[in-house]
């Protein structure tokens, strides 16, 4: 099959969002099919300024086809034109300057598109409130797939963005509740709906047995597993054998030993992972820690990712600073606790991944998604004020058999709903059902 | 946790949660009072708005706002035509002799971007409404909350007024008694460092051996009553106690001297500080006392 995927910033140096689930999609599709990415030259969402060469580029087996955007966009009269249009009395001229500022807006794609859309068995577009997903799905919308990722927010409620909901043939959905938000805010004509979502990796859990007993920067739980032999999950873990027979020690086989060591972590601490920003939540998150830390609470707080926000000089925060996937992969699995803050998801990747490594996770129940996912996996807590995020962490961090089984709950979720076999085979049958 | 397995089968996050919720419930002690500050707010939210009976029924539009306006059906042909049937079917009929005096169309494109905007004007009205409730619902927990720190910090200021007192009393009572002790203190020391010289005035009628006597009885008495102030001082007492027995038992028989030298590091030799009791301090009063 030949598909395309359509959206707004594509890279590796683009993480989080709908163009961070569309390149693990597409990347992973590129191993079994032909797979082009149409996206534009922009790396920086809110202003859509061309950085990227106009050309064709291949990364990770994917082809990445950019073309120049045609206007930027400015965020003061972006912002002006934003509170006339989701307040009533606007017109329909409104609405479409309001999509040309909202971007990318990019001419030369959507001609490529309506000039090469015959040669792709699917168009598959990531996110469905800009201007590329709007105008793009009119031209072929037989052959189009929307993956939403929409969560409530103004743009929504705009008769332009509506329509475009009610063109595509196919919607994947990231979650259920996604599938009822849009159910009951439009009415969806897709002939072929799904939840679908974006697969995480299972990383074999057995790489890293957990500390021995007697080591210092383990928990009463993890010492109690260092011992070989089958632990409460099921999983024979065993110590790593060194050369002639000499067993590691504790400090390079625990579980995320080489994380901890290189951030110098000592004890229980909980992890965030993504753009460390305000609307993110993790200005709630630094408040709420700092009451935790004052109730007696013993774990520190580390946070990675790209900071777009100043963080207090606590001694108990600590910025590991933007890490590979590899390091990220430790980072999670040297987690007591991942929390994910944010009050806005679709899908939220990082509870997936904490999920996959077996870490349970402290969400916030803003988020309608991460409170779903932890009440349909039995797999973490969740949170609505600061009482509540205190006594939980205080809970998770206190009971290791709770976190352990919890974490055995995430595994079993993902391996259920969100293995990339899965994803992948959806993927493909909703494709291949467009071409019937 | 004999068995994990069977903790991992019967772990389930709402229960976890209803009891984390509870816990925070049982913390707060605010079980009742929730439901109390919610009727509270409720009362003042209805001050606030009158009893009016057309107001109070917009309350209810309001509470009910958002769902109501979701449920209203579409603008459509059937709104101008009314539902199938001959009378519709004959409308329809005649809608092109209706289009010559007016546009069905715009009329009905009109009446769709007018129910939007009520629909929309009644959902922020029903998001403002609720906002409004839980403002006076949050202030009214606040005020609870401002009256029990109000309580807590009256309670703090009688306990430190109590305590001042106590402290004056104290000091009123360690001032009386260093008032107090000279003279005995000269009376000891005297008989104590001058046991061979000749007879003070005041006690030239006692014969030597009845002032060694004297003073044997006196000690026991100071000794009976140190016994007794360790009792009522408890084990934290025991240290002083220890430095006054020791001094009761130090070469010369100066029960004054040492101890006062013990405590405050002279050698000795030296002369006794001019606070004979200051090696054991007064118990504090009972409240009684006050």
């Amino acid at each position: 099959m030949k598909i395309a995927f359509i959206v707004p910033r594509y890279g590796t140096e683009i993480l989080g969002g709908p163009e961070y689930h569309c390149r693990l999609v597409a990347e992973r599709m590129a191993e079994r099919h032909q797979v082009d990415a149409l996206t534009t030259c922009a790396r920086d969402a809110t202003t859509w300024q061309n950085e990227y060469p106009e050309a064709p580029d291949r990364i990770r087996g994917v082809l990445v086809r950019r073309f120049a955007n045609a206007a930027t966009r400015d965020p003061e009269a972006f912002d002006r034109l934003s509170a006339r249009v989701f307040s009533p009395g606007h017109t329909a001229a409104d609405e479409a300057e309001w999509l040309r500022q909202q971007g990318p807006w990019c001419p030369p794609l959507i001609d490529y598109l309506s000039r090469h859309h015959t040669s792709y068995d699917g168009l598959v577009f990531f996110g469905g409130v800009h201007a590329l997903s709007v105008v793009g799905l009119a031209v072929a919308p037989s052959r189009s797939v929307l993956v939403p990722a929409a969560h409530d927010e103004p743009a929504l409620g705009l008769a332009i963005v509506r329509e475009a909901f009610e063109r595509p043939r196919a919607i994947a959905y990231n979650t259920p509740t996604e599938q009822r938000f849009l159910a009951s805010r439009f009415r969806i004509r897709a002939e072929v709906q799904d939840v679908i979502g974006c697969g995480v990796d299972l990383p074999q859990h057995h790489a890293y047995p957990r500390l021995g007993p007697g080591a210092s920067d383990a928990t009463e739980g993890e010492a109690e597993q260092g011992r070989d032999g089958e632990t409460e999950d099921g999983l024979v873990r065993r110590s790593p054998v060194g050369e002639g027979g000499r067993r590691f020690g504790s400090h390079l086989t625990s579980r995320g030993a080489m994380f901890r060591r290189r951030h110098r972590l000592h004890g229980p601490f909980v992890l965030y992972g993504g753009r460390i920003e305000a609307g993110k939540g993790c200005e709630e998150l630094v408040e709420y820690f700092s009451s935790y830390v004052e109730a007696g609470g013993e774990a520190s707080l580390v946070l990675m990712g790209v900071k777009l926000m100043p963080l207090p000089e606590e001694p108990f925060i600590t910025f590991a600073g933007l890490l590979s996937e590899t390091e990220r992969g430790q980072a999670l699995e040297a987690a007591t606790v991942v929390v994910v803050p944010s009050p806005v998801e679709t899908l939220s990747l990082l509870a997936l991944e904490a999920f996959s490594v077996g870490t349970p996770v402290l969400a916030s129940a803003r988020s309608e998604v991460l409170v779903d996912h932890c009440l349909t996996g039995n797999a973490g807590l969740f949170y609505a004020d600061r009482e509540e995020f205190v006594e939980g962490l205080a809970t998770l961090v206190a009971d290791e058999p709770l976190r352990a089984a919890l974490g055995r709950n995430g595994r079993e979720y993902v391996r259920r709903n969100y293995r990339w076999d899965i994803v992948l085979s959806k993927y493909e049958r909703m494709i291949g059902e467009l071409r019937k | 946790m004999s068995d994990p397995n069977a903790r991992f089968q019967t772990v389930n996050v709402e229960q976890i949660m209803a009891q984390i919720r509870a816990r925070i419930r049982e913390r707060r002690g605010a079980d009742h009072v929730d439901a109390q500050i919610r009727e509270l707010s409720a009362e003042r939210l209805a001050g606030l708005i009158g009893s009016h009976d057309a107001q109070v029924e917009l309350i209810e539009k309001l509470r009910r706002g958002a769902a109501a306006a979701r449920e209203e059906a579409p603008i459509d042909d059937s709104s101008l035509y009314g539902r199938r049937g001959p009378l519709g079917w004959v409308r329809r009929l005649l809608s092109p002799i209706l289009a010559l005096f007016l546009s069905p169309k715009a009329m009905l494109h009109a009446l769709g971007r007018q129910g939007d905007s009520l629909a929309r004007q009644e959902q922020s009205s029903a998001v403002l409404f609720e906002l409004i409730e839980n403002l006076v619902l949050e202030t009214t927990r606040l005020e609870v909350e401002v009256k029990k720190l109000e309580m807590r910090v009256e309670s703090q200021a009688t306990r430190f007024d109590f305590a001042e007192r106590r402290a004056r009393a104290v000091e009123g009572m360690a001032r009386y008694r260093s008032e107090q002790a000279p003279e005995p203190e000269g009376a000891r020391g005297r008989a104590t460092r001058e046991p061979a010289g000749p007879a003070p005035a005041g006690a030239g009628a006692q014969p030597q051996g009845g002032r060694e006597a004297e003073t044997a009885l006196g000690a026991d008495a100071r000794r009976r009553r140190r016994r007794r102030r360790g009792r009522r001082g408890g084990p934290a007492r025991l240290p002083d106690e220890s430095i006054a027995s020791g001094a009761e038992q130090a070469p010369g028989g100066d029960a004054h001297a040492e101890p006062g030298a013990a405590a405050s590091g002279a050698e000795p030799g030296e002369s006794p500080a001019p606070e004979p009791r200051h090696e054991d301090p007064p118990t504090p009063p009972d409240h009684d006392d006050q």
